[in-house]
């Protein structure tokens, strides 16, 4: 491994390790109690290092969320055979992903925001909240594609299952701050897909 | 008039004034922020009167949420009308989105969720006042629009979950990240067509 490789590998670990102190400082402070200084130390950085991986808390607080909003691999509609399985997959793997990286929390953080930083939280709702909206109603459409959901407006579709998932595991989870995804969440996600699929299932 | 009724009458003055003061305040300050002398003085009040009346900040945070929602709220007057299950729909969600949206209630919603942290007990009251009531209120309804033949049987906890679901989806999930997100233009064209999806699924 040349130097150059040795420097990138320091230079990887050090985001890495900027990131996860400045995700678990804005969870226990907030946003605007959340301090800089405290970020680098716990990521064991100088903060004129922490500004050159991230050059200010905005900057730092967006890469925090793109983290936790990543799609992962799993995060498509597979292909297989039932279509209720199929869907239900889906919404848990998404509900999941959520509840272990503490997604509302991280939105709690934005809503505290909207009457000090009406623009930010906007910026945030914007970029991050949406795009999973988007992201549903385009995976809906594939299963339309493939012949396995009736041509519907995809963008009702998504309101369907995920106001009726948001009703039962995400409203309450804004309120809770220790709530956990519940052992019958499938159950729930399940009645829900079978709702939607009597409506829209080829 | 005897001296019963008058002190009733100042009472409840005082106990809808408070309200009112308590209500601006918290939303101009938050509630962590929010002071209980200021809200007394504002209401023209004692501390000690306000306390009368309500047991603590929380509590009286609690009966301005409720107040909030519960303004224009009685769902089951309209079920005995000619209207159509759709139109009966209609009234719900409009009345349900004045709500949210004349009353200030996604602002002190916001309020509650940003603090839910720090204060667990008044975020936990607030979703019991917000969704408990309002829920088990539209589920009766339905039950009874079941028994009437004019819904599907159908599992009614899920069914009222989904309507309302759907519509704090459109309209209440983006104003709580925007202040400044009002009704849009075409709201009624948007409650129409959710309705239209609920019908589909379950109108007999």
């Amino acid at each position: 491994m040349g130097l150059e490789n040795y420097r990138r590998s320091v230079s990887e670990a050090k985001h890495a390790s900027i990131l996860k102190a400045g995700r678990d400082v804005f969870l226990r402070d907030g946003y605007s109690r959340a301090a800089v200084s405290d970020i680098a130390r716990d990521a064991n950085v100088s903060t004129a290092t922490l500004y050159k991986h991230f050059r200010s808390k905005e900057e730092l607080f967006d890469a925090v969320l793109q983290e936790a909003y990543e799609a992962d691999e799993s995060d498509s509609i597979a292909e297989g055979a039932d279509t209720e399985d199929l869907i239900v997959a889906y919404c848990m793997r998404v509900l999941q992903s959520q509840y272990e990286r503490r997604v509302h929390a991280l939105l709690r953080i934005i809503i505290a925001e909207v009457p000090k930083a009406p623009q930010r939280a906007r910026h945030l709702y914007e970029n991050f909240v949406t795009p999973r909206h988007v992201a549903s109603a385009q995976a809906l459409e594939r299963l339309v594609a493939l012949g396995k959901l009736k041509p519907h407006d995809t963008y009702y579709g998504a309101c369907f299952l995920g106001g009726v998932m948001k009703e039962y595991l995400v409203w309450p989870a804004l309120f809770d701050a220790s709530m956990t995804l519940p052992d019958n969440a499938e159950a729930i996600v399940r009645q829900a897909v079978r709702a939607y699929l009597e409506l829209y299932g080829a | 008039m005897g001296l019963e009724d008058y002190r009733r009458n100042v009472s409840e003055t005082k106990h809808a004034s408070i309200l009112k003061a308590g209500r601006e305040v918290f939303l101009r300050d938050g509630f962590a922020r929010a002071a209980v002398a200021e809200i007394a003085r504002d209401a023209d009040v004692s501390t000690a009167t306000l306390y009368k009346h309500f047991a603590s900040k929380e509590e009286l945070f609690a009966a301005i949420i409720m107040d909030a929602v519960t303004r224009v709220e009685d769902i089951s007057d309209q079920e005995g009308s000619d209207e159509t299950f759709a139109d009966l729909l209609l009234t719900i969600g409009r009345t349900y989105l004045a709500n949210q949206f004349e009353h200030r209630a996604n602002d002190l919603m916001r309020i509650v969720i940003g603090e839910s942290s720090a204060n667990p007990g008044l975020a936990a009251e607030t979703l019991r006042v917000l969704t408990g009531r309002r829920r088990q209120r539209l589920v009766t309804l339905f039950d009874r629009l079941v028994e009437r033949g004019i819904m599907k049987p159908n599992d009614t906890d899920l069914s009222a979950q989904l309507i309302s679901g759907m519509i704090k989806e459109l309209f209440v999930w983006p104003a709580l990240f925007d202040s400044s997100f009002a009704l849009p233009p075409d709201t009624d064209e948007k409650l129409r067509a959710i309705i239209q999806v609920f019908l589909a699924r379950y109108e007999a």
